[in-house]
């Protein structure tokens, strides 16, 4: 039992104070010379505050005081197409909620985009701005977007340029940081958009449970969460799931993945999500599957076996099926299968003819 | 006792060991001389000094899988890398048996049973 000396350390005691960028004594903050957490330079920063006409000249003649021929830049109206879009790989990063938060907290300020013209005649969009504000896939490309172009610059130019004036795009600051800074941001200044209060608040249960999102696909870092549709997970799912494996010495061990929170709404749907024998007995088929990151690749197995591909809603339906069959009298299949009996057939066929189904039974 | 289809064996070139798994087991026989081919030894002798030092079965075909990764990574500076450069399954001589053997028994989520100690199959296999 633990006891106020003894306290039960839940998550993955590595994400500490020590590796929290927000924490102005953390080390990330300290080993640079970095004193100040990122929150006190955002409250600094000219994009924290709602940049009106008025402000926006100020800046300019104080941008144009800060180079010396003090033409260095052009204000510019740019339609979005012009600007160089990402590759495939880059806009994989671009997640649900960092799409909605960045893209309407950035256009909200009326943030103005930096943009680097190279000697090819791209629009580079400068470093720490990319998934927010220019990409085309975020937004109609005949936009017009307000940019600040710099041409005929140094190749260190757009580096310098944003670790000097732009406080998100230092080293070591990630996609999960910033959106952190933008929810950390939001309640500074409530926008009474319940949208970005909901986010705030599965941000607070990342933390109160030692979990973190993290930028890696597919991490194997314990309690690492990477796939970006844990954001859209019911509040009350994420709190439950989050307190039950951060609780759990095995299941703390593991990374977090998709088939987990699936199966954790699945419970929620059908209203196990408070059944301890049906959560307990999800645990221990997942132990037996070795861990939470092996569970897809179980099921995706069995399904192969009766000719079926990996689907995401079927998934966590096949895993309340092997629990019944494992003894979980709790489950009711016609239930969980919206009492659609070929589905009901089609999952007990599955576990029927899979041998490796049938190792778990 | 256990009903997996794969089993994990940690063999015993002479020298040093080597950890791997086969997906069927009718096929034990057939890795074994698979592996006694690959050491390349003149002397046929040296087949009696060769040998599955354990095979284990698991509880399931995922256990043994998960377990042989773990192994593996457990000795990432003790593995010896192929002519690419890439780590093999085979350890160098300075991994004991019994560290291999504590490094499986701390895979506390996978269930063996010993199936095999000091196994040469026949050369029909």
């Amino acid at each position: 039992m633990s006891t106020p000396f003894n306290p039960v350390v839940s998550g993955n005691p590595n994400f500490t104070v020590a590796n929290n960028p927000f924490d102005p004594n953390s080390e990330i903050n300290t080993e640079e010379g970095i004193y100040r957490s990122l929150v006190d330079l955002a409250k600094e920063s000219v994009h924290f505050n709602n940049i009106d006409s008025k402000t926006l000249a100020r800046l300019r003649e104080k941008y144009r005081a800060e180079v010396e021929e003090g033409s260095a830049y052009t204000m510019e109206q740019l339609p979005r197409y012009k600007l160089k879009v990402k590759t495939p790989a880059q806009r994989k990063a671009v997640f649900p909620a960092q799409k909605r938060m960045i893209l309407d907290f950035k256009q909200a300020l009326n943030t103005p985009l930096f943009v680097n013209v190279d000697s090819k005649g791209n629009y580079n969009v400068m470093e720490g701005q990319q998934h927010g504000t220019s990409d085309s896939a975020l937004g109609d490309p005949n936009d017009m977007v307000n940019c600040i172009v710099f041409r005929n610059m140094p190749d260190w130019f757009e580096e310098w340029f944003f670790l000097e004036f732009n406080c998100e795009s230092r080293t070591q600051i990630s996609d999960y940081d910033r959106i952190r800074l933008a929810i950390l941001m939001e309640r500074k200044c409530p926008t009474g958009i319940d949208e970005y209060e909901m986010y705030s608040e599965k941000q607070e249960l990342f933390e109160e449970y030692g979990f973190r999102y993290l930028d890696e696909r597919e991490t194997d870092t314990p309690c690492g969460v990477s796939h970006s549709s844990i954001w859209v997970v019911p509040f009350s799912t994420l709190k439950e799931m989050f307190k039950f494996i951060g609780s759990d010495d095995e299941l703390k061990q593991d990374p977090t993945r998709q088939i987990t929170w699936g199966f954790w709404q699945c419970a929620q749907e059908y209203g196990y999500l408070y059944n301890e024998n049906v959560i307990q007995a999800w645990r221990d088929l997942v132990v037996d599957m070795t861990g939470q990151q092996y569970v897809k690749d179980e099921l995706t197995a069995m399904f192969r076996e009766s000719g079926r591909n990996w689907s995401a809603t079927r998934g966590p339906k096949m895993l309340m099926g092997l629990l019944k069959k494992r003894g979980c009298k709790d489950i009711d299949m016609s239930r969980i299968c919206n009492d659609n009996a070929t589905l009901v057939a089609e999952i007990e066929e599955c576990i029927q003819y899979s041998e490796k189904a049938q190792q778990y039974v | 006792m256990y009903k997996s289809k794969y089993l994990l064996y940690v063999f015993f070139t002479g020298l040093a060991y080597k950890i791997g798994l086969v997906k069927e087991r009718d096929r034990l026989g057939q890795r074994f001389n698979h592996l006694y081919k690959g050491l390349q030894q003149p002397n046929k002798s040296i087949r009696d000094t060769v040998c599955f030092a354990k095979v284990f079965e698991a509880k399931t075909d995922r256990m043994v899988e998960t377990c042989e990764a773990n192994v593996l990574a457990a000795f990432p500076t003790q593995r010896i890398p192929d002519e690419k450069g890439f780590l093999t399954e085979s350890f160098d001589d300075t991994v004991s048996l019994d560290a291999i053997l504590e490094c499986i028994n701390n895979q506390t989520r996978c269930k063996f049973n010993l199936l095999y100690e000091d196994y040469v199959p026949s050369e029909k296999d």
